[in-house]
């Protein structure tokens, strides 16, 4: 078992000091970031910051190399397990965080209310029909319901995106992570998943998202962090986006907006 | 009458004579591809994921196997198989059980190889997304990304079967009376071996022509297994909204 560690002002996610190298290169120079329930955390900043890599770390997609991830009040890395429990662990702490990827990651061979349920009786040990009642919830919760029984080839992007944001909240995540959502998506198809994600923020889902649509940003962030060069630049509420402090986030605002 | 320069007359009838050899080497031929192809098949998938493994030692042990096994000539393996393993150790070697492990030994090489290609060839964010949702790393593989692979290795693997039918004839050698062979045994006979050689071959591209159809058959109900499980579903769907 892992040691369970004492609880870091009420955070549901912490990561604390972690650094991730790729060869020679320092994607991520030592980042902390606390994540409460409810917070709706937006990442922002220019490609190739490291904003990608801090998302992923947060389940552990992308392991750090130092540095320590805590969910729920229990450590996650540095592993402490062996080799089996880790595998456990780290399905433990997957299934209760939901992610969102920027090319949607649909599995082509199954339909959209498969690609909903695979967890659902695999992780979760559902039976089909309770998996299937589950997954049109959720479908339903996205609006296409109607779609369940079409193919991701047959669905355009951002429907594929709607379903893919209900195959993570079938599982009842504790934590939404949504990597670039739009960023694939045609302009006028992007409100509509947009729009998925502003309800479920006010619903009272914990997320944090990286973007560039600082409109939403302004519209549901609470905690703002600028990643830049694989550090937290600049941090703090929607206001950093009208006044910035620091000239590396001022010069990256007037860019995109 | 007809252009004849050599005066070679063909006497097809052998061809009807010597039939039920024809036949019997026929089914040999089938029932050692058949085999060699599905040991193949299972021992690829293993060899394949050693060879993507990113234990390098365990990757490089996979790429000499594969390397050395599609290298070496099959007759001189089939040789060394049959009398060479009895030359060194003694022991006399069953010449179906050492034809088909040859066999097998070579494609799972190349089947690896097929695989290998099929697997990667499914994006890395399939993995990603399963895993994000907390299945295992086996239940990924076994649900998300051999499915999808399956799909692209079907067509290769058609074409694989229909050479290990070709190469079967080589373990005619050890004295397996496989196709090849009774068509050699009956020439030796009756002194025709163009007919006889002749009618081997077709049965050779007969059994070739089935396969590609059979393969296509397969490809599609990989594809259909899956909408008529939606069909399925819809239906139930649709029985549960008029029951409400």
């Amino acid at each position: 078992m892992a040691a369970d560690v004492p609880s870091t002002a009420g955070a549901l996610l912490e990561l604390n000091e972690v650094h991730k190298s790729f060869g020679h290169v320092d994607v991520i120079k030592g980042i902390t970031v606390r994540v409460r329930k409810g917070e709706h955390v937006v990442i922002f900043g220019p490609s190739g910051g490291g904003k990608s890599t801090l998302l992923r770390m947060m389940n552990l997609l992308e392991v750090p190399d130092s540095g320590t991830l805590t969910f729920e009040d229990r450590r996650y890395f540095p592993y402490t397990d062996n080799v089996v429990n880790r595998a456990r662990r780290l399905q433990e702490l997957r299934s209760r965080i939901g992610m969102v990827f920027q090319r949607f990651n649909l599995y082509p061979h199954l339909d959209a209310l498969h690609n909903v349920t695979l967890a659902l009786t695999d992780v979760k040990k559902m039976s089909r029909r309770s998996a299937r009642t589950k997954a049109e919830a959720s479908l339903a919760e996205v609006g296409l319901k109607d779609r369940m029984d079409h193919y991701p080839a047959q669905l355009s992007g951002g429907q594929q995106q709607r379903v893919a944001i209900a195959r993570a909240l079938a599982m009842d995540p504790k934590l939404m992570l949504f990597d670039e959502p739009t960023s694939a998506l045609d302009p006028e198809l992007i409100g509509e998943v947009l729009g998925v994600m502003e309800r479920l923020a006010r619903e009272g889902m914990t997320m944090v998202v990286v973007t560039h649509e600082m409109g939403f940003a302004r519209r549901v962030g609470d905690q703002l962090l600028f990643v830049s060069g694989g550090t937290i630049v600049e941090s703090g509420g929607r206001d950093i986006l009208s006044s910035p402090q620091h000239e590396r986030t001022k010069a990256f605002l007037e860019a995109v907006l | 009458m007809s252009w004849n320069p050599t005066n070679y007359q063909f006497a097809w009838n052998v061809v009807y004579e010597y039939r039920f050899w024809l036949l019997e080497g026929t089914l040999l031929t089938l029932k050692i591809a058949a085999l060699s192809m599905a040991l193949a098949m299972v021992f690829a998938l293993p060899l394949s994921l050693l060879r993507m493994s990113r234990v390098w030692i365990l990757s490089g042990i996979a790429m000499v196997y594969i390397a050395v096994l599609r290298a070496i000539p099959l007759l001189v393996f089939i040789l060394w198989m049959y009398f060479g393993v009895t030359l060194v150790t003694g022991l006399q070697v069953d010449a179906f059980g050492a034809g088909v492990i040859c066999l097998t030994l070579q494609y799972s090489a190349w089947l690896a190889e097929i695989y290998r290609a099929g697997l990667q060839a499914i994006d890395k964010g399939q993995r990603e997304a399963a895993l994000s949702t907390g299945l295992s790393r086996s239940r990924a593989f076994a649900k998300v990304i051999w499915p999808q692979a399956w799909r692209i290795i079907i067509p290769p693997l058609a074409s694989n079967f229909i050479g290990i039918i070709k190469d079967s004839s080589l373990v005619g050698v050890i004295g397996l009376n496989e196709l090849m062979r009774q068509a050699q045994i009956a020439d030796s006979l009756s002194f025709r071996p163009f007919e006889l050689f002749t009618a081997a071959m077709l049965i050779y591209i007969a059994l070739a022509l089935i396969i590609s159809p059979l393969a296509s058959a397969v490809e599609r109900r990989a594809a259909r297994s899956l909408s008529l499980q939606t069909r399925r579903a819809t239906r139930n769907a649709r029985s549960l909204g008029a029951a409400a």
